[in-house]
């Protein structure tokens, strides 16, 4: 029998599904591609290129690319997966409960990597561009979470 | 709203707070290490008053874990019980052999010593205990671990990517293959190269050259 609950609501005929979770499940997407990047270059499975801005490579070679010996960008990338999966889950099904957890996880990420940017102004003094470039990223995808839920009824 | 907030905030003050943690736990360590050499005469890869009785030299890889033991049981205990006492020397040489990172891990260290910092660098990256070539010893975290040790992490990624120290690393790995080294660790007491059956080994071998020099 199917669930009638608000979390397992589904878009009735004629209704369309909202397309921001789409657009975040491929800002998520470019985010762990981005992270993924990060964390070969952090084991030495790729080089990094750091264009004309900034000093990606002692960002990334500091003591706060880590915590606890697991590299930050694995994390990133794992916390932009979850992102992905969880955008599109929000749009199946724009009512469930797990949409809500997406929004936490990406406000967690947001809030992290704003820490981390401070880091790097006040204590590394060397910024990365491509750590800035996922600052950017996730907190638009935290920013427009946070919106579209408190739009929803 | 309220709780993806309250979830947020907390998983973001674990994160920070386990960092921070780490970073404290990692800069004490480091430092003891620092502190425990100064009491040492050091001159680049060599430890000891030049003119000791005994000169022992190690040819090693950082990526071997018999070289890992060895600068636990053997070298500490080399250090505390002779070199302290002024009667050995002992020298580390590079004999990368297994793999990329072996060497650019004695390059780093090549740039430590450069950098007068050798003794206290080897010792984070023996703690390290890489092996496999497991990206332990990357190029990143050769800076990193420079940086830890409050190492200009400029000047030391130049060092690293530059030709002096490949030079370096290749001169001492043909030095090693000259004399017909085939492994590593591998001790030199006074210029004679030690067949190991046992750690103990090289402190009979020590104690044999002491006493010879003080006949």
């Amino acid at each position: 029998m199917p669930s009638t609950g608000p979390s397992r609501r589904l878009p009735a005929d004629g209704e369309t599904r909202p397309r921001w979770p789409l657009a975040l499940a491929g800002l998520s997407l470019a985010g762990a591609i981005l992270s993924a990047y990060l964390w070969q270059a952090k084991v030495g499975a790729a080089s990094l290129v750091c264009g004309p801005v900034g000093d990606c490579v002692t960002v990334n070679a500091s003591a706060f690319s880590e915590v606890l010996g697991v590299p930050v960008a694995l994390l990133g990338m794992l916390m932009y997966g979850a992102l992905t999966g969880l955008s599109l889950v929000t749009w199946r099904r724009p009512a469930t409960r797990l949409s809500q957890y997406g929004f936490a996880l990406a406000l967690a990420g947001a809030l992290f990597s704003l820490y981390l940017t401070l880091v790097e102004a006040f204590v590394i003094r060397a910024y990365c561009v491509w750590c800035l470039t996922s600052w950017i990223l996730i907190t638009g995808i935290a920013w427009t979470w946070g919106r579209a839920l408190r739009r929803a009824p | 709203m309220r709780w993806p907030l309250t979830i947020a905030l907390v998983l973001v003050g674990l994160l920070i707070g386990a960092q921070w943690w780490n970073y404290r736990q990692t800069a004490s360590v480091i430092q003891a290490a620092a502190l425990y050499y100064d009491q040492f005469e050091v001159d680049g890869a060599r430890i000891g008053s030049p003119d000791a009785a005994v000169h022992v030299e190690e040819y090693f890889d950082f990526q071997c874990p018999h070289c890992h033991t060895a600068s636990e049981v053997v070298v500490k205990r080399l250090l505390d019980e002779y070199v302290a006492a002024g009667t050995v020397s002992f020298t580390y040489r590079f004999f990368p052999i297994l793999g990329p990172e072996s060497v650019l891990a004695a390059q780093a260290a090549y740039c430590a010593i450069e950098m007068d910092a050798f003794w206290p660098y080897q010792a984070v990256l023996m703690s390290k205990k890489g092996l496999g070539n497991n990206g332990t010893y990357s190029r990143d975290n050769l800076i990193k671990y420079a940086g830890q040790l409050g190492l200009d992490t400029g000047a030391f990624r130049e060092c690293l990517d530059g030709s002096e120290s490949l030079q370096y690393v290749q001169q001492s790995y043909e030095r090693a293959l000259r004399m017909g080294l085939q492994g590593t660790p591998t001790f030199v007491v006074n210029g004679q190269v030690l067949r190991l059956s046992s750690w103990e080994d090289v402190f009979h071998a020590v104690d044999r050259a002491l006493a010879a020099a003080s006949r």
